[in-house]
């Protein structure tokens, strides 16, 4: 077991050494896409254009040496286009019979370009492959070669032409990251790194055996039950009926996080605690795992959005009054 | 804990010291030592904490991310740990190896402790210290004022007292008035502390109390069965219930006056007719048996014809009367010598700030006069008019009741008739020398006392009519004194 736990630092730190070859800055950015990958979940990163996402994905494929495929999505991409479709083939004696013709999905690493430019019924397309990890067609449910992880990029500011994601596509991503836009240091470096001769190359340091057993891993990190009632506090306060809720939730929140949001909150914290060299998941995992996990799964009323309150707003408050009710100190 | 108890009971003391009060020390140390044992006991009940809680404190203090609480909370399950979490049992006890105590669980002195201490010897050397060495007024320097003050209205009053008592042939009263007297002499000397002082004044009063309890005893010989309450000076009530034996003396000397001739007779039938009221009234009283005898055998005397029996029955009746009324004067002049003293150790002991200042008392002493005036009742010194010295302290009754001022507003004045004031008054010595008897008939008019009824002079006559138009007298009531003049003047 300590060999497993070593070995889950050794890969986590060099992995992110790969990646921070490549891409300048955004540190939390990766730490947190490489915690989604070993926790299970999905991504969706939401940046304006040119800051690195589709990069940060080829590269997260690149050095794990699991396979990738990016779908750009675009209004008129059709579900099959994603899925995959029985074609008719004629073998060597002459018969016909239909054969099905895996789409970009059946991939390890998908980059959902813009998904957002897709219209509802391909995005939905996504649903049972990022929950079930399988795909099916006429009939036949084909499992997804593990690991599957799933990375959404949108862009928030073009906005014409888009179709917002549904709160039920919405839900089944473990986390929801803003990249954000880089310092002068690090525009600096971007500069040095891809403008001269000498262009950065991602080793493999890791198998999908190795990740999966790091997931697995992952999972047998225990959290004590402190630690779990301050998760469940925490999204019990984004609910505006809730006792714990704030007044800014009462005020601005329709829907609060559904429990995906408090397994989002464990399930990434323990990858961190491992990250971390912990082998327990504490109160600080989760209150900085918070935002990421949780500012997706909530639904504002009409008045939060017109106020311009951000979710992060009120996760704050709503963490805040988590926090305001002594956590059970053990019999 | 410790820090916020010595604040409380530092504040306290403060309080006290900034308003005058008397420090209960006793109180105050067995006060703080019934704090501290219950904050002991507070603490010690909530040293007893859960470990999952020690480990989490530590946790927090250390910076140990959660390793402690969880490996607690893993132990505490019911199935033992396995796999991860034994392996984090083992790291937890590892870094519980490690743990250096001092900087887990500190012993800190209380930061409220130092400034605590600091206060508490701050208002130790300032209750102690004379001002000269403070150059700052201390509690003990500024309850001389308020000493002298108090002696001075004691003076006053046992003076007036001891007068009144001589002329009236009241002993015990003379003997509580002079001692009142010589402790108010005593306090005007300053020197003494606020507790030197109650403990003189509860000395005194004790005097009194123990004078009027013998005194009740001799009232109570003399009445027979009634018994006022004893161990203390008597109370208004009582003398209240006493109150028909100044009545009853007075019909006596009356009746007893009209047969000796000394003043305007009555008919024999009416006289009687007196004692006969008075008896019935002395009965209800529940005077004394042999009282009412002795008037009903002068009365029966009366209607047989012979005065003169009549005469003596009423003689033994009037010696018993002025007795009784001496031991009631000397019960009356206890009760105010008591009044004077209780008052006066009532305002050394914590004399109300907001009183002593509006009315100035507290930053210079003032001639006891009006004070003692408006402290004690009864009829020794008149009270000052307005416009004539200083003005009635102002107060939530002002102009009804001599309020002391404390009130949180002024009341509604009581309504006074419109009419101008004549600054005459009774003269001369209070129960000694001659008196100059004065009547006001009528806004501005001053005549004799005893005048005969004659007609109201017209302007007077107007001035009233046009005064009871002004005020919202019951109209029941105004027709009642209209009636009054109307009788009273010549046909």
């Amino acid at each position: 077991m300590r060999e497993q736990v070593e070995e889950f630092r050794r890969v986590w730190g060099a992995i992110r050494h790969e990646l921070s070859r490549v891409i300048v800055g955004h540190a939390e950015t990766l730490d947190l896409v490489v915690t989604a990958l070993l926790a299970g979940g999905h991504v969706l990163l939401e940046g304006v254009p040119g800051l690195g996402k589709t990069l940060l994905v080829r590269t997260l494929a690149q050095s794990l040496d699991l396979t990738f495929s990016r779908i750009q999505f675009t209004p008129d991409l059709m579900p099959a286009d994603i899925l995959g479709t029985n074609l008719l083939v004629q073998d060597d004696s002459g018969r016909r019979r239909f054969e099905f013709q895996p789409g970009p999905i059946f991939s390890q690493i998908v980059l959902a370009d813009e998904i957002n430019r897709a219209t509802p019924k391909t995005q939905s397309a996504l649903l049972e492959a990022m929950q079930e990890h399988a795909v099916t067609t006429a009939g036949v449910s084909r499992p997804l070669e593990e690991p599957f992880f799933v990375m959404a990029t949108q862009n928030p500011i073009e906005m014409e032409g888009t179709y917002p994601l549904p709160e039920a596509q919405l839900d089944r991503f473990l986390f929801k990251l803003h990249v954000t836009y880089p310092g002068v240091e690090e525009l600096k470096e971007i500069a040095e790194r891809t403008t001269g001769t000498d262009v950065p190359t991602v080793r493999r340091v890791a198998d999908a055996d190795t990740v999966l057993r790091m997931q697995a891993l992952a999972r047998a990190v225990p959290v004590a039950g402190y630690v779990q009632e301050y998760a469940a506090r925490v999204v019990l306060a984004t609910h505006p009926d809730s006792p714990f809720a704030p007044d800014v939730v009462r005020r601005y929140v329709r829907y609060g996080a559904s429990p995906r949001g408090v397994q989002a909150l464990i399930r990434a914290g323990k990858v961190r605690a491992l990250a971390s060299g912990r082998l327990n998941v504490a109160l600080e995992d989760i209150r900085s795992l918070v935002l990421p996990a949780l500012r997706h799964r909530l639904l504002l009323t009409f008045e939060g959005e017109a106020s311009g309150t951000g979710p992060d707003e009120i996760l704050h408050a709503a963490m805040g009054a988590a926090e305001a009710g002594p956590l059970p100190r053990g019999a | 804990m410790l820090g916020g108890v010595a604040t409380g009971v530092l504040g306290g003391l403060l309080v006290s010291a900034a308003f005058s009060l008397a420090i209960p020390w006793q109180g105050v140390a067995g006060g703080s030592a019934a704090a501290f044992a219950l904050g002991l006991g507070v603490a010690a009940a909530r040293s007893r904490l859960p470990l999952l809680a020690v480990a989490r404190t530590v946790d927090v203090r250390l910076g140990l991310a959660d390793q402690l609480g969880t490996a607690v909370d893993l132990l505490e399950r019911p199935r033992p740990p396995g796999g991860l979490a034994a392996l984090q049992v083992a790291r937890a006890l590892e870094v519980g190896r490690r743990i250096d105590l001092a900087a887990a669980c500190p012993l800190r002195v209380p930061r409220e402790a130092v400034p605590s201490a600091l206060a508490w010897a701050l208002v130790a050397l300032w209750m102690v210290l004379p001002a000269a060495h403070l150059g700052l007024g201390t509690p003990g320097v500024r309850v001389d004022p308020v000493l002298s003050r108090e002696g001075g209205v004691l003076r006053s009053v046992g003076e007036d007292l001891a007068s009144r008592s001589r002329a009236a042939g009241l002993p015990e009263s003379r003997r509580a008035a002079e001692r009142v007297s010589a402790v108010g002499r005593q306090l005007e000397r300053s020197g003494r502390s606020r507790a030197e002082a109650l403990a003189l004044l509860g000395k005194v009063g004790a005097d009194i109390r123990a004078a009027g309890a013998s005194l009740e005893r001799r009232v109570t010989r003399m009445l027979g069965s009634r018994r006022p309450p004893e161990g203390r000076v008597p109370s208004e009530r009582v003398l209240q219930e006493l109150g028909w034996a100044d009545q009853a003396l007075r019909t006596v000397q009356a009746v007893d006056e009209a047969l000796s001739g000394k003043a305007s007779s009555g008919s024999s039938r009416e006289l009687a007719r007196q004692l006969r009221d008075l008896g019935t009234a002395l009965q209800r009283s529940g005077a004394p048996e042999a009282l009412r005898r002795t008037i009903d055998r002068a009365r029966r005397d009366l209607e047989a014809g012979s005065p003169h029996a009549a005469s003596q029955a009423l003689g033994e009746s009037l010696q018993d009367l002025r007795a009784l009324a001496r031991m009631l004067g000397d019960m009356r002049g206890l009760e105010e010598a008591q009044r004077a003293v209780a008052g006066s150790s009532r305002h050394i002991a914590g004399a109300p700030p907001a009183s002593a200042d509006r009315g100035g008392r507290e930053a210079e002493p003032s001639p006891p006069g009006p004070s003692a005036a408006s402290r004690v009742p009864g009829p020794i010194p008149p009270a000052l008019e307005p416009g004539e010295g200083t003005p009635p302290p102002p107060g939530p009754h002002q102009g009804s009741l001599p309020g002391q001022g404390r009130g949180g507003g002024l009341g509604t004045r009581t309504p006074r008739l419109g009419g101008t004031h004549v600054p005459v008054r009774i003269s001369g010595s209070a129960a000694g020398g001659p008196a100059v008897v004065r009547e006001v008939v009528g806004p501005g008019r001053v005549t004799s006392a005893v005048r005969r009824a004659g007609a109201l002079p017209a302007d007077v006559a107007h001035e009233l009519d046009a005064t009871l138009e002004q005020d919202p007298l019951p109209p029941a009531y105004r027709t009642v004194v209209e009636r009054y003049f109307r009788e009273a003047s010549p046909p």
